[in-house]
């Protein structure tokens, strides 16, 4: 396959990251599922975050690899969370009867990381300025 | 310059030019012209522009023709001269008006097949649920072709008087022997989820399927 059509995969520490975007045509999903499981034996990953933020349309096929994607990940020691479906894709795949085969699926590219075990310190810090705010009211800022 | 190159862009304002001139050879009165260039706009000129564009025409074909064509009242027209395919039920406004047609050959036609069912959506102001799900149904259809009985085509028209896109999608395969079957849910698949069909029954407002041993027509359609 072309590599300008290849789906990016990112690693970040033991896990991947494949950002799907666009409209996704079937010789890039095969590309992507002989891709991941290479490295995820290579490298040992105990993840795979798929995030779909980008993604046009998700149909049956795509669906059908994803859930074979997960499956033998699964076999290798690596679990799938994906993240970022847009809420009319999520009601299009549902309407259609699909299921994910029980792939994890969570909101944000943070809740899917969060489920694998990273959080950040960053995230913890303005969850406590909500918690202020929401105790003391919005803080007016500083003025220079 | 023609009227359309003022709103359009080149190969469009050509595209629209030529389906209207073809329209002309055919002999329409210049209210039938403007009926034409109503519906056929839909293919070519972005929403915005439309109305204008349309206002531009009428004024050039006879500022007395009244600017929207009565319910019911349109002859059924299309662009290439092809008449639209008579899908039963389907059809029955009378009004349609074709719009590209995208070959299935191989897989990496679908591609073409979405961007085009995607533009469709944008060009009558479909978005969000409606438009997924529009762009998934004809996804679902066109796969089906390039998985078991390619070549086909996928089909475009617009009906403006019933506010309706449709897409047939039809392939010379061999047919689905137990669509029955496949439509009750009842089928299980050895090269899907088995749900491409029947999915896609419940994703549009209109669903019509023929077939036989010499091939497979499906009709969908989707209000806007
Ligand atoms: N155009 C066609 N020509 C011939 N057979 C077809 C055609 N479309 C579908 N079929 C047959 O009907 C069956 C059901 O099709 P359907 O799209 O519902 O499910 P699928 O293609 O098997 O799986 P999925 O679409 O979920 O990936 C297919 O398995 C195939 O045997
Ligand atoms: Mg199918």
């Amino acid at each position: 396959m072309d590599h300008a059509n290849r789906i990016p995969i990112i690693r970040l520490w033991d896990l991947l990251l494949v950002p799907v975007q666009g409209d996704v045509d079937d010789s890039q999903a095969e590309g992507l599922v002989s891709d991941v499981l290479a490295r995820v034996q290579r490298d040992g990953c105990a993840g795979l975050l798929i995030d779909l933020s980008g993604v046009w349309t998700l149909d049956s096929h795509l669906c059908s690899v994803m859930v074979r994607l997960s499956r033998a990940a699964a076999l290798m020691g690596a679990q799938t969370i994906v993240s970022g479906m847009r809420p009319e894709i999520a009601m299009t795949i549902q309407t259609m009867g699909i299921s994910l085969g029980g792939i994890q699926t969570v909101a944000l590219l943070e809740d899917a990381l969060e489920a694998l075990g990273v959080r950040s310190d960053r995230a913890k810090g303005r969850d406590d300025a909500l918690i202020t705010e929401l105790i003391l009211g919005e803080q007016e800022e500083d003025e220079a | 310059m023609s009227v359309f190159e003022r709103f359009l862009s080149p190969i469009n304002a050509r595209a629209l030019a030529r389906s209207v001139t073809h329209r002309a050879g055919a002999g329409g009165s210049p209210a039938t012209l403007l009926r034409h260039i109503e519906a056929t706009s839909v293919f070519f000129v972005p929403i915005d522009k439309r109305e204008a564009l349309i206002e531009a025409a009428r004024q050039l074909l006879g500022p007395e023709i009244p600017a929207t064509a009565p319910v019911g009242g349109l002859e059924r027209i299309s662009i290439s001269g092809v008449a639209v395919p008579n899908t039963s039920a389907l059809s029955a406004a009378g009004t349609d008006v074709l719009g590209p047609t995208v070959a299935i050959r191989m897989e990496a036609d679908l591609n073409e097949a979405r961007l085009v069912a995607r533009q469709m959506c944008q060009q009558v102001g479909l978005q969000g649920f409606a438009a997924q799900k529009f762009v998934t149904a004809v996804s679902e259809l066109a796969r089906n072709v390039a998985k078991y009985a390619c070549p086909g085509r996928v089909a475009f028209s617009h009906d403006a008087v019933g506010r309706r896109l449709r897409v047939v999608v039809s392939d010379r395969g061999t047919g689905i022997p137990n669509l029955d079957a496949v439509l009750d849910g009842k089928y299980r698949s050895k090269t899907g989820m088995g749900l491409g069909l029947v999915g896609t029954r419940k994703l549009v407002d209109e669903f019509d399927a023929q077939t036989g041993a010499t091939g497979t027509t499906i009709a969908i359609a989707v209000k806007y």
